[in-house]
């Protein structure tokens, strides 16, 4: 095996195209992984230049090395104390002189440098011309043109990485001195393009938030819809491969029940994770998102999230496991970690069939008024909860720069790729999590009896069947919640299996508590995982279990009184 | 033809599409008359409108194929039913972005 002989660090602003310029570099052979001891999502990989093995991190993409945001921090402290061996700086030749910012702060750290000056297409449709040789004079570093997506200059590229300068530039004002250069190498022509006119509707001020609602609505049946014969086709393999391994004896009933159910129930969400992830990058890389997250922010702001929320908000609607892998899109670490916690609440499609079987039993007449106030329910706890987390817990002000970048038209390969590289993530972290609980629950369901009522689960929901007596639920349900841990789909099928008639059990009020509860309760198994994966931390997938649980009691303990003395007492 | 008639055309179509789905979908209704408002202030205020709306309702008839497709294999090989998506007719608004193509100028 070849030692590594180079290391490149990648660095610039957010949206310049270094993740696609890894990808042409390293023909796509890059890994998504996480920065050490953070959730910052880290892409690197090899490529064979002149025989020698180099390595290349993509570094965060940021603004600047002033270390205010975990992003920064996390870049700065990569070029300081990692001391790559060449530092290649990618700058969107479509804005130059805010480029040059960060690159003018990177000539002070006098590491070697080359500069790939990326999207030199986009620039020339916008009649911008930059004198490359002049750059390369005044910055003194190789400065090498480059289409990423095309994988054109890469070649170039490659070489002058084996010939790097150390900028030793001198300048007082960095901001000034940028101004400077750019004055010096941009020849500029504008030249307005077809798709540049779109920012008119898309921010519009009466039709840009139902154009946004349309396109999450379109997101979301890419996401559920059109991902669903392969859900079913992963479903019926794995049932398949469980029938047949039988559960004749203990291991084998281990096997069928707890570990392939366990893994089946993670991979059963690969497909809606990956059309999801193809959806939202083709999204950011055509240049809508920014548009989105520009139009939602401020309606977000009051509630201390901003623009980018919005989205793994409205995708929890259909699952909450994409949901929050989609809060990779926010920047600002605090409203992220405000998304993932809230997201729970948003009431995922899984919980449905509680909602429909308790609604039609109960409300018959106004089953779709029901269903629909906890839905709304859903979304009123989750923004007031978001308020009270940004107070409190995540104090300060959201960062929320975002550059407009320019519409393109996405490559599908690179698309393709990165979709690859964090459903990867995704099986490598959550499905280890799930497994290893799957098998616990199997357990805890099968011992000492398979019969649900005689097993240590059916014991455990004897045991805090009094924890519910307020709100008068029987053992027998208090089981189908915890069953619901695993997913809420099997708390109907539990009640199925345990309950003979609801109306034995329940009055009206009740029945709507107990909906309530199980649209607030917990995030099930896979949720938990992805959120233990998202947050890094264990206190903070513990506080989403507490925190759910509390409020789903205090507010079903309340809603099923209060129904009870207006209604039916 | 010229685009605001186009878009007035278009803007027609759409409503109608419209009335069509409101008994099957709620939020397939409320994007095809999201394209129909973006369609009647294309015939109003011109050029961009239109072709936002045709990105718009082509994007959606494609997502609509696309759905029409699943339900076929989940019907064909898993429960399920198959569905028509009246989405799908949102190709015509191909024709503009054709013009695009063909050199319109701003």
């Amino acid at each position: 095996m070849q030692k590594t002989a180079m290391r490149v660090a990648m660095v610039g602003n957010p949206n310049v195209g270094k993740t696609a310029l890894l990808n042409a570099i390293t023909g796509g052979s890059f890994e998504v992984g996480n920065f050490p001891g953070t959730t910052v999502e880290k892409k690197e990989g090899k490529a064979k230049i002149k025989g020698v093995e180099v390595d290349f991190v993509d570094l965060p993409g940021i603004y600047s090395l002033e270390a205010y945001s975990l992003d920064e921090k996390i870049a700065r402290d990569y070029l300081v104390n990692e001391k790559p061996d060449v530092v290649l700086n990618v700058i969107d030749a479509t804005n130059l002189e805010r480029n040059l910012y960060l690159t003018l702060q990177v000539c002070k750290l006098r590491i070697p440098m080359v500069i790939a000056l990326n999207m030199v297409d986009e620039a020339k449709k916008r009649g911008i011309e930059i004198d490359v040789k002049k750059l390369q004079e005044i910055l003194g570093v190789p400065v090498v043109e480059t289409v990423a997506v095309e994988s054109k200059g890469i070649d170039k590229l490659k070489n002058a990485i084996f010939n790097p300068s150390v900028c030793r530039i001198e300048f007082e004002n960095r901001q000034k001195f940028a101004e400077q250069i750019a004055e010096q190498v941009v020849r500029k022509t504008e030249k307005l393009t077809h798709l540049d006119v779109l920012d008119e509707v898309f921010t519009d001020s009466i039709l840009g938030i139902p154009i946004f609602f349309s396109v999450m609505w379109m997101l979301f049946r890419f996401t559920y819809d059109v991902a669903s014969p392969f859900v079913n086709a992963i479903d019926l393999l794995f049932s398949t491969i469980s029938d047949a391994v039988g559960d004749g004896s203990v291991i084998a009933s281990l096997i069928s029940h707890g570990v392939i159910k366990g893994v089946g129930s993670v991979l059963v969400f690969v497909p809606n994770i990956a059309f999801l992830f193809i959806a939202l990058a083709f999204m950011e890389l055509s240049g809508y998102m920014a548009r989105a997250a520009f139009i939602m922010d401020r309606t977000m702001s009051r509630f201390g999230l901003n623009g980018r929320a919005v989205i793994p908000l409205i995708m929890g609607f259909g699952c909450n496991v994409p949901a929050i892998m989609a809060t990779r899109a926010i920047d600002d670490r605090k409203v992220r970690l405000t998304t993932i916690l809230v997201n729970p609440f948003m009431s995922c499609s899984a919980r449905l069939p509680i909602y429909i079987l308790f609604a039609g039993t109960f409300f018959p007449s106004m089953a779709s008024a029901a269903i629909m106030s906890l839905y709304m329910l859903g979304v009123l706890l989750a923004l007031v909860s978001a308020f009270f987390l940004r107070r409190f817990a995540f104090k300060g002000e959201a960062e929320f720069i975002m550059e407009i970048p320019p519409y393109r038209v996405p490559k599908f390969s690179a698309i393709a790729k990165l979709t690859w590289s964090r459903v990867k993530h995704f099986l490598e972290k959550a499905g280890t999590i799930i497994l290893a609980m799957s098998v616990v629950i199997w357990f805890l369901t099968n011992y000492p009896s398979s019969t649900v009522g005689e097993s240590y689960a059916g014991m455990i929901g004897k045991v805090l069947e009094p924890l519910f007596a307020p709100m008068h639920w029987s053992w027998e349900l208090v089981v189908a919640l915890i069953m619901g841990f695993v997913a809420k789909e099997v708390v109907v099928e539990t009640i199925g299996i345990t309950v003979g008639d609801l109306h034995s059990l329940l009055t009206p009020a009740q029945a709507f508590g107990f909906m309530i509860f199980s649209l607030l309760y917990m995030p099930c198994l896979a949720t938990l995982a992805v959120i233990r994966s998202e947050t890094g931390s264990w206190k903070w997938t513990a506080f989403a279990v507490g925190y759910s649980f509390m409020l789903a009691y205090v507010m079903a303990f309340l809603l099923t009184e209060t129904l009870s003395l207006r209604w039916w007492e | 033809m010229n685009d605001k008639t186009m878009s007035l055309a278009l803007a027609l179509i759409f409503m109608a599409l419209a009335v069509l789905e409101a008994r099957n979908s709620v939020l397939n209704t409320f994007v095809l008359l999201t394209i129909a408002a973006t369609y009647f202030k294309g015939a109003k205020k011109g050029y961009a409108y239109m072709i936002a709306a045709s990105l718009i309702a082509v994007c959606f008839a494609a997502v609509s194929g696309l759905s029409m497709l699943a339900s076929v294999i989940n019907a064909t090989f898993f429960e399920g039913q198959k569905s028509f998506e009246v989405g799908i007719v949102g190709f015509v608004s191909l024709i503009p972005l054709l013009k695009l193509r063909r050199g319109h100028t701003l």
